[in-house]
């Protein structure tokens, strides 16, 4: 899975670290002197690398948290984001990390502790406020957990924090270290959807619809409070019928009681990353639709947004009344 | 005697790798296994191609300016190539004639660092190259010294995106064994023993060259329609990409007829049409299961 290893100098000895080096004793470990010299340089090609991403270990210096976008919340007044990993192990077409970043190589911060310590400090400059922290902002929450670790050390740090709720986004199936615990209330197990087809023709090496809705169904089970994104909204041939029967099947796995929040968001870009991801990918039918220039946001028109926006919260909130549907705005990315 | 192409010659999507090699004892295995000609004579680096025109390799001469120099030279033969520099070099106790592909390519002298993303699966082990200007002698370090690479590495860098350029490094010196008692005939037989590794570093990047230049082939119906009415130069891209989009929308359909039947006076007015056209399609992912 990973042939590849790049490690900041002086972190062989972090102990994190150390662990995943021993994972994989047959990669071909490189030094660097920080990880940005690997990561950053201009004349990458996302695609290329996506054939075979090298993991990339680093420290994370400077801010850890970071205010959530405007419009990008789940009912909260206070939302953050933190990224304890860049990239993503799947390939959703529509991903806007591949236009964002320009290497695919997996950076894995491995100074968890740092961002433990910055989300105090958040909650400390918000006292008696509840506050949001999104973990999957820059990376799926729970893909690559069976390296990282990062709910394993991140669940039980919130669970002692009732007034921040972390969000795991993720459409990763991988939850049995989840259903080994207790579930945490302040911990939302949020999962991303778009209709089967869509799913199959463009969430390249995630887990099927199916196969994500039996894992919210466990977790559901399990007590675990959970999410539905339905981020992005596509517009396609049979998108009604697409979004309706999500929608039951949805309806049909989850009891209403689990479900913390749905949201909902439509397909949208910065201009200059949908060009870069346009360029790499030419062909891609997902990215061939109607869409527009408006501002610096490359989106379906507002009609056709408003459309795709208005009917699907609208399911949704039929199946689930008594959940809050929220909607991210076009500017969220 | 062939000439310098003026054009890109290649059938579109066609992978094209270009290799620089310090000396001529290097690259004789390489020309001929390759079975390469002389072109372009009288230019500054002896160039040779292949029949199909698909693998070109200059001889730079040593040292990093006169690699990254041959690399500028060797861009004009065409766009989106792969590019491989391959050569002798020295480490403290590698075998003689072992070869190793640079993970990470570092200029001693001017202290920039490069790291190949290694996209493919390596056909021999990795190392560090260290470019030093003087060939080294005590090895100070457990990383590979060559003269070229962090010369090479650089200037093709600038040609390509980072996935496609390459180092490969035959090692034919060590503590034991002085460069300064190297032969021609001993470097050729080092290259030349070492046939199988280049030759699948060259197909493994004439692969990574044929889908960056596969992303722009241009699209059916494109010629036709510009051949009919004129467009600026930003309605061509407007074009192109509309075009594009018309490929995966309306697979199997001509644009060009479907254009041209309106009879539209201007570029504009085409456009509009087309875009208003392929708006109307939404996309087809299969029915809802």
């Amino acid at each position: 899975m990973i042939d590849t290893i790049y490690i900041e100098d002086g972190l062989d000895t972090d102990p994190r670290a150390a662990r995943l080096l021993r994972r994989f004793p047959d990669a071909t470990v490189v030094h660097c002197a920080h990880y940005a010299e690997v990561f950053n340089p201009a004349a990458q090609d996302f695609r290329l690398q996506k054939r075979r991403p090298a993991l990339i270990l680093a420290h994370k210096a400077g801010r850890h948290v970071l205010e959530a976008p405007a419009g990008f919340g789940i009912g909260g007044e206070r939302n953050f984001y933190f990224s304890h990993m860049l990239n993503c192990l799947y390939d959703c077409r529509y991903c806007f990390l591949q236009g964002m970043f320009r290497s695919a190589h997996y950076v894995l911060f491995v100074n968890f502790e740092d961002f433990q310590v910055a989300i105090d400090q958040t909650l400390a400059r918000h006292p008696g406020e509840d506050c949001y922290f999104f973990s999957g902002y820059d990376c799926d929450s729970l893909a690559l957990e069976s390296l990282t670790g990062f709910a394993a050390e991140f669940v039980p740090f919130f669970a002692v924090r009732p007034n921040a709720l972390l969000e795991l986004r993720t459409k990763s199936v991988a939850v049995r270290s989840l259903l080994q615990q207790e579930a945490v209330p302040n911990v939302v197990v949020a999962y991303s959807f778009t209709p089967a087809p869509v799913a199959a023709a463009v969430e390249h090496g995630a887990p099927d619809v199916t196969s994500r809705i039996e894992a919210l169904s466990k977790l559901a089970a399990a007590g675990w409070p959970l999410g539905i994104r339905l981020d992005p909204l596509l517009w396609y041939e049979g998108w009604r019928q697409g979004y309706d029967l999500l929608i039951q099947q949805l309806a049909a796995a989850i009891p209403a009681a689990a479900l913390h929040s749905v949201s909902v968001g439509p397909l949208r870009f910065p201009r200059h990353m949908f060009q870069r991801i346009e360029s790499m990918y030419p062909s891609e039918l997902s990215l061939a639709g109607p869409l527009q220039q408006r501002g610096g946001v490359t989106s379906y028109s507002e009609q056709r947004e408003a459309e795709l926006t208005t009917y699907v919260s609208k399911r949704m909130h039929d199946a689930f009344p008594e959940v809050g549907v929220f909607s991210c705005t076009p500017t969220a990315t | 005697m062939a000439l310098r192409p003026a054009v890109d010659v290649l059938p579109a999507g066609a992978g094209r790798v270009h290799l620089v090699v310090a000396l001529r004892a290097e690259a004789q295995p390489i020309i001929e296994h390759l079975r390469l000609s002389p072109v372009d004579r009288g230019a500054p680096f002896r160039v040779f191609l292949s029949v199909d025109e698909r693998v070109a390799l200059a001889i730079s001469g040593s040292g990093r300016v006169a690699a990254g120099s041959a690399v500028a030279h060797l861009a004009g033969y065409g766009d989106d190539a792969g590019w491989l520099n391959v050569g002798i070099a020295g480490h403290g106790h590698r075998p003689l004639g072992s070869v190793v592909l640079a993970h990470r390519i570092r200029n001693r002298n001017g202290g920039r660092t490069w790291y190949p993303p290694l996209v493919f699966e390596p056909p021999c082990p990795t190392a560090t190259v260290q470019t030093v200007d003087r060939a080294c002698t005590d090895f100070p370090t457990d990383d590979v010294y060559d003269m070229e690479a962090a010369g090479f590495y650089g200037a093709a860098a600038r040609y390509a995106s980072h996935e496609l350029v390459h180092c490969l490094k035959v090692i034919s010196d060590n503590r034991d064994h002085s460069a300064a008692r190297l032969t021609r005939k001993r470097v050729g037989e080092l290259v030349g023993n070492n046939m199988t590794v280049i030759h699948r570093l060259v197909e493994a990047l004439a692969a990574l060259s044929s889908e960056k230049r596969c992303r722009r082939v241009e699209p059916v119906g494109l010629e036709a329609i510009l051949g009919a009415t004129h467009f600026t130069v930003t309605q061509q891209r407007q074009l192109r990409r509309a075009l594009r989009r018309w490929s995966v929308l309306c697979p199997g359909t001509d644009p060009a007829p479907w254009t041209t039947a309106f009879r539209d006076t201007n570029a504009r007015a085409m456009l509009q049409r087309i875009e208003a056209h392929l708006d109307r399609q939404a996309p087809a992912f299969g029915n809802p299961r």
